[in-house]
């Protein structure tokens, strides 16, 4: 059930060049079935991935994808997938009084994927909650910088992929402002959005796709205007169904 | 016979627990709020209530918290900045001993006739809740007595007492009391009875009272004019919260009066860091508690978050406009219904002289415009 966003993201295609993908989780919209889905494709192909988790636990993504018929903990015993839990970190640095920095975050992070590398030819990254850098009281310019720093570092790679999620709490706040610079970088933006009228049994909100990284393909040169593509989405135990508006 | 069992996880047998998504779920205390935010409060979880402005009933549901808790023989941590945590202990209220008054009421029910055309229907049901089996009901007019919590595992942890000097000296945070209270936190939850993998487990209730009440955010309110760096902290906390409780046996349930955050936006950046949220809005103090519409309630209900754990599909209410009453022996949360009539009014409208008209039109007067 996961083919859906699979087949829109069109990371089932043999691509030449890394790709990053920014995931803006809009009104309070939760957006890890993406990373769900895409965890899935990526066992199934035996890709290597990267989890940069500081806002679902390693748990959640393991009994989701249970049901999603692959076996994360399987991937991760493997060493096809490599979690690397940065609240965990934080909180044990901080709680012994002491800082971690955003420099050391990284330097992690570029470690890992290195060892990686040198097993798999493509590493995959996925961060799953850029917002809660904030939350830990790092600056907009830093959280910027470590985010530009592991777009380079994923672009080394041909035909990687990044996934970073981003909750962005309201207009006003710093994490829209986040999310934007990060749009910015990206080859495509998923804007996942809460129904505004509430919840619904139906479907469980909006999807809007856009493509800022179109404008430099060969295809899409001349156009002007790269209009965004919308779909509802319906969130089941075993996957996501995506419908076009207007055909519920 | 068949020959297909289902095996029973024999790991998850705690009192008091029932497992759905192959994570344990407790009771709040309050039927009614478990069956409208999915069953109960996931462990290893944070639950934030947005208080009234009062804070009553916040508090009312706090005491249902852990009382269920005591009951059950969970574990309990009782943390709050603004009074004794002692003291709220005191006036836990005693579990209903018999639940058959509640259920005479359905008996009669069943013994009426229904039209032929009307009973293919399905029931109707406002009250949320009245059929569960899982948690308690409790009557406030009686407190458990003081026996019982001595031989519960209660922790308590006040936060504003003078013993502070340990943690004056952390960088973490500008208030040390955020740190104090989650090194505390840290220490208890990291027991061995509190994680999943262990065999003899408990669960761990951490109720938080009025988290970011003034107490708490003083020294955001000290620079002026109030900057980004307003409730930091406390946004820093939460996160923190999070992550000590992911995976563990443990759930917090946290009362935070947003009503007197300076800033509006605020409470939205909390909620990232919550699992499921619920906001009560008391008719106490408001012009709506004469409001003939609302005679039967003492409150709206509104839940702000509902996240999904360890599954896809996050759980959806019954409904999205809700209304609270407490009574003696049960709080409930109902389907908010406006009541058959409101009252009585003459035949033609322009004759009652005591209607309000609905707005403000050419030729409309108020009963409270005539002096004599």
């Amino acid at each position: 059930m996961s083919s859906d966003i699979i087949t829109t993201l069109e990371i089932d295609k043999e691509n030449s060049s890394s790709k990053i993908f920014v995931v803006k989780e809009i009104s309070g919209c939760d957006s890890s079935f993406i990373i769900s889905c895409v965890l899935g494709h990526f066992v199934k192909n035996r890709s290597a991935v990267l989890i940069i988790s500081t806002h679902n636990s390693i748990k959640h993504y393991q009994n989701v994808g249970l049901k999603m018929n692959y076996n994360l903990i399987k991937g991760v015993d493997a060493g096809l997938i490599n979690v690397y839990d940065v609240g965990n970190e934080y909180v044990d640095k901080l709680l012994k009084n002491e800082h971690l920095s955003l420099d050391s975050i990284f330097e992690s992070i570029k470690e890992k994927v290195e060892q990686m590398q040198h097993k798999y030819d493509m590493v995959n990254v996925i961060v799953d909650g850029i917002s809660h850098l904030l939350n830990m009281q790092y600056n907009v310019r830093d959280v910027n910088t470590v985010c530009s720093n592991i777009i380079d570092l994923v672009r080394c790679y041909k035909n990687s992929l990044l996934f970073l999620h981003c909750n962005v709490a309201n207009e006003l706040d710093v994490t829209h402002v986040v999310s934007n610079l990060l749009c910015h970088k990206a080859h495509m933006v998923l804007e996942v959005e809460n129904l505004t009228s509430g919840w619904s049994a139906d479907v469980s909100g909006h999807l809007t796709l856009k493509y800022p990284g179109r404008k430099f393909e060969d295809e899409y040169m001349f156009s002007m205007d790269l209009k965004p593509t919308q779909y509802l989405f319906k969130l089941f135990d075993r996957g996501v169904k995506l419908l076009a508006p207007g055909t519920v | 016979m068949s020959s297909f069992h289902k095996t029973s996880d024999s790991r998850y047998s705690i009192i008091g627990t029932k497992l759905k998504n192959n994570l344990p779920f407790i009771s709040s205390g309050i039927p009614s709020l478990d069956h409208i935010i999915g069953g109960g409060l996931p462990t290893g979880a944070l639950f934030a209530i947005e208080e009234d402005v009062l804070g009553s009933y916040s508090r009312v549901l706090t005491k249902y918290f852990l009382a269920e808790g005591i009951i059950c023989k969970h574990a309990l941590f009782i943390a709050s900045a603004d009074e004794d945590p002692c003291e709220i202990v005191n006036e836990l209220p005693q579990a209903c001993t018999d639940p058959a008054i509640d259920a005479v009421p359905n008996d009669r029910n069943v013994e009426m006739k229904i039209a032929w055309r009307y009973e293919g229907l399905g029931q109707v049901e406002s009250s949320f809740g009245s059929n569960s089996t899982f948690g308690h009901n409790f009557d406030l007019s009686k407190h458990i007595d003081k026996e019982t919590i001595q031989k519960s595992d209660v922790t308590y942890c006040f936060l504003n007492d003078d013993n502070n000097i340990e943690f004056e000296k952390q960088i973490g945070f500008k208030n040390y009391m955020f740190y104090k209270l989650l090194m505390k936190i840290k220490d208890i939850v990291s027991k061995s009875e509190f994680q999943t993998s262990n065999k003899n487990k408990n669960i761990l209730r951490i109720s938080i009272q009025s988290l970011g009440s003034p107490v708490w955010m003083a020294l955001d309110c000290d620079v002026e004019p109030v900057d980004s760096s307003y409730g930091q902290d406390l946004i820093k906390f939460l996160y923190c919260l999070r992550v000590i409780l992911k995976d563990t046996l443990a759930v917090a349930f946290i009362t935070i009066p947003s009503h007197l955050f300076d800033d509006d936006l605020f409470m939205s950046r909390i909620l990232y860091s919550v699992d499921n949220a619920v906001r009560i809005e008391s008719f106490a103090g408001s012009s709506r508690e004469t409001n003939p519409v609302y005679s039967d309630y003492h409150g709206l209900f509104h839940v702000t978050k509902l996240s999904a754990i360890y599954t896809l599909v996050p759980f959806v209410p019954p409904s999205l406009d809700m209304a609270f009453k407490l009574r003696r022996k049960k709080f409930v949360i109902e389907k908010l219904h406006l009541p058959p009539e409101l009252q009585e009014s003459s035949e033609r409208e322009q004759d009652d002289i005591t209607a309000v008209p609905k707005t403000v039109s050419c030729g409309g007067f108020r009963k409270k415009d005539i002096e004599f």
